[in-house]
């Protein structure tokens, strides 16, 4: 029997997220649509961009059924041409002549809210689930409240605002879309973020002291094994003219790099985990509720094996890691159901173009997601 | 006729109520779908077929936007293979589906990338470089001799008639070149920082250390490090860094721009390698520059090497096949002199 239509007869039923896909998988998509965009210039990028969410979307599964990427390779070429064309002369100019560039940066700051608006419409009205589209109804002047005014004030309040702003960002982003006709409700509270990310100061500045314990023991651990003198160490010039003082540098600068790199990743995860799991417990549409566990340690040990992985593979690992870390965020993911999930409706929706959602991306755009 | 069967659900695109149909695929391509409310017959021509990505639920759209969603990927697909009605991005899922396809594409990336990286950025950026007018390496230098006095250099404290000797000899090296006029001899005092050494700007202005001509015993000795210096100009070599770098640049962007920010940091690594590979190759170009200059006017080469081996005497300590060599942006002196005695040889 259908999962969904058990789910009618009980009153409220929890269905988990699903991955369904492997990295290994993911690896053969990922080299051969590396290598057909190599080939043919990155025109082929677009269907390589197309056939990657395909799978995703195709492997995330809820109540048995997956979602669906809508979006068109010719299109998102046509997008990709057009924002290309944009912003082509603002890199040109940077180098060249950086006061041209300016005006460029300008217009795109400006342009920003309505790069957010189209990028996420464009996005939601590409997937579906059930065969019901979602959409995104938020509207240009909210995100210029929200991308310009508020963005502005985080300077000018030192970053006090800034959690409020990443609040404001999701409340617009989650709360102004749609699944078919029904909208989603977004009631968390601007206080909690604020308490994630005072906990990811917090692990920020304990990361950064012992970092740099650590690197100061281990600078003078490795020279004292390679035979450096203490006073080549406090000699720059003697440091440089001795090549095993110069191994010993590279090697302790590696180091140093990586482990700057590390100690982010506990900041980072413990923002990404309470802050995730705050928006998704306060989300939910036609009274279904979401809930997300996600555990800032086991998202640490996800990061840096990752992290790892991709360095000590030269980038191959990468497949593997994204497709790991996307199974734990789903299957910390759930949605408990109170009656059934067949009673969505759909609604008309009109075509859109992908050029914003490829701005977007040319501008590595934040949604605050 | 039985045909194929396939099992899968059915959306009518208007609510999100699923229905469990059974579809059977005939060979004259038609298709009959059966569910508890729907009993409908479809030309395989009339429906839209989603491509196979991976494992994943496969679509049947028809006209009306209803949809089926099913599971049985390799029924479905050996009933298209039967019709010929395959799209071009199957084939794409056949390179996709087998790790030998997948082993041969990366080795063919990784191959590629590095002789693109190897042989034919270097080759590209010296075609475009010589295409180029030189008032754009005057672009890149002309303020850089002004910055180094005020942070490096002393003026130089050599009498003038010794100038007047050196520069005779540079005279003598820039005599054919077609653009001599850019050429200019800058003495300094190049104090603990610089100390002895030559460089060029890629204006045309080579700039010698007094210390470099306090540490020669011999006047072919300068000749032979002038020449190597007017060899870098000659050949474009700044310019020609700044071309390959943007490049090399560009392709790690294409090759990584897929991988998400906090691995492409990584990324930097490879970039700063190509540099300093390309740099050396700079070296070896201004090397045989040099040595092909002194063989034209019957200076014997080994004043080039007995040169570079007070230099590294006075540095102290001798770089080659150290760890490190990777990461080097000149080649090893011992090499240039073995270079430089074979250029006698031949």
């Amino acid at each position: 029997m259908d999962p969904s239509t058990a789910g009618a007869v009980k009153p409220a039923q929890t269905h988990q997220f699903e991955f369904t896909g492997s990295g290994g998988e993911y690896f053969r998509i990922w080299i051969v649509n590396l290598l057909l965009t190599l080939i043919t210039f990155g025109i082929y990028g677009a269907w390589a961009k197309v056939r990657r969410l395909r799978y995703f979307y195709g492997n995330t599964v809820l109540a048995g059924s997956s979602f669906e990427y809508h979006g068109e390779p010719k299109k998102i070429l046509k997008g990709r041409l057009i924002a290309g064309a944009l912003i082509l002369p603002y890199y040109l100019f940077q180098n060249t002549h950086p006061l041209w560039a300016l005006p460029f940066l300008v217009a795109f700051i400006i342009a920003l809210p309505f790069i957010v608006v189209k990028s996420r419409r464009f996005q939601m009205r590409m997937t579906s689930w059930r065969n019901i589209r979602f959409n995104f109804l938020g509207s240009y002047g909210q995100a210029i409240r929200i991308y310009i005014g508020l963005t502005a004030l985080i300077t000018v309040t030192l970053g006090i605002l800034f959690p409020y702003v990443q609040f404001a960002k999701q409340r617009f982003i989650i709360g102004e879309t749609r699944f078919g006709s029904s909208k989603f409700e977004f009631n968390a509270r601007p206080g909690r973020y604020y308490a994630a990310y005072f906990a990811a100061l917090g692990w920020f500045v304990v990361s950064l002291i012992a970092w740099i314990v650590l690197l100061a023991l281990l600078v003078v651990v490795i020279a004292l094994a390679a035979g450096v003198s203490a006073d080549a160490l406090q000699n720059p010039r003697v440091l440089l003219s001795n090549p095993s003082a110069m191994s010993v540098a590279v090697v302790a600068g590696i180091i140093a790099y990586a482990s700057f790199v590390a100690a982010f990743l506990v900041p980072a995860a413990v923002a990404s985990a309470r802050i995730t799991n705050e928006a998704f417990n306060h989300t939910s549409v036609e009274g279904h509720q979401l809930q997300s566990s996600l555990l800032a340690k086991q998202l640490v040990g996800i990061y840096l094996t990752n992290l790892l992985g991709v360095v000590f593979t030269l980038g191959l690992f990468s497949p593997w890691a994204k497709v790991r870390l996307l199974r734990y965020q789903l299957e910390h993911t759930t949605l408990t159901v109170h009656g059934n999930l067949d009673e969505f409706v759909a609604t008309e929706s009109a075509n859109v173009s992908a050029t914003g959602e490829e701005l977007g991306d040319f501008l590595d755009v934040d949604f605050g997601l | 006729m039985p045909g194929m069967r396939i099992h899968g659900r059915y959306f009518d695109g208007k609510t999100s109520a699923a229905q469990a149909v059974e579809v059977e695929l005939f060979d004259n391509g038609w298709l009959h779908m059966e569910g508890a409310t729907h009993s409908v017959d479809h030309r395989v021509a009339d429906i839209q077929i989603s491509p196979r990505v991976g494992n994943t639920q496969r679509r049947l759209r028809f006209a009306d936007g209803s949809v089926i969603e099913t599971p049985d990927n390799d029924v479905l697909d050996a009933w298209l293979t039967k019709g010929g009605a395959h799209g071009l991005q199957h084939q794409v899922f056949h390179l996709e589906r087998q790790w030998s396809y997948a082993l041969l594409a990366l080795l063919a990336i990784a191959v590629g990338t590095w002789a693109f990286i190897q042989y034919g950025v270097p080759a590209l950026a010296q075609r475009i470089a010589m295409h180029l007018p030189t008032s754009l390496d005057d672009r890149l230098g002309r303020e850089s001799l002004e910055l180094l006095d005020e942070k490096l250099f002393k003026p130089t404290q050599l009498p003038a008639a010794q100038q007047q000797a050196i520069r005779n000899d540079f005279n003598r090296i820039i005599a054919d070149l077609p653009d001599k006029q850019r050429y200019r001899l800058e003495f300094r005092t190049g104090g603990k920082v610089i100390g002895a050494n030559a460089f060029a700007l890629p204006s045309g202005i080579v700039v010698m250390t007094d210390e470099l001509v306090a540490l020669s015993d011999n006047p072919n000795e300068l000749i032979a490090v002038l020449a190597h210096e007017v060899g870098h100009v000659v050949n474009r070599h700044a310019l020609r860094m700044v071309l390959q770098s943007s490049a090399s640049a560009l392709v790690m962007f294409g090759l990584l721009g897929d991988v998400s920010s906090m691995s492409s940091m990584v990324a930097n690594m490879p970039v700063l390698l190509t540099q300093a590979k390309y740099s050396r190759s700079n070296e070896i170009e201004a090397d045989n520059y040099a040595f092909d200059w002194l063989e034209a006017h019957s200076i014997a080469p080994h004043y080039f090497a007995d040169m570079l081996e007070r230099l590294e005497k006075q540095h102290g300590g001798d770089n080659e096949s150290s760890a490190l060599s990777y990461f080097a942006t000149h080649p090893a002196t011992k090499e240039r002199m073995r270079r430089a005695q074979q250029s006698r040889a031949k």
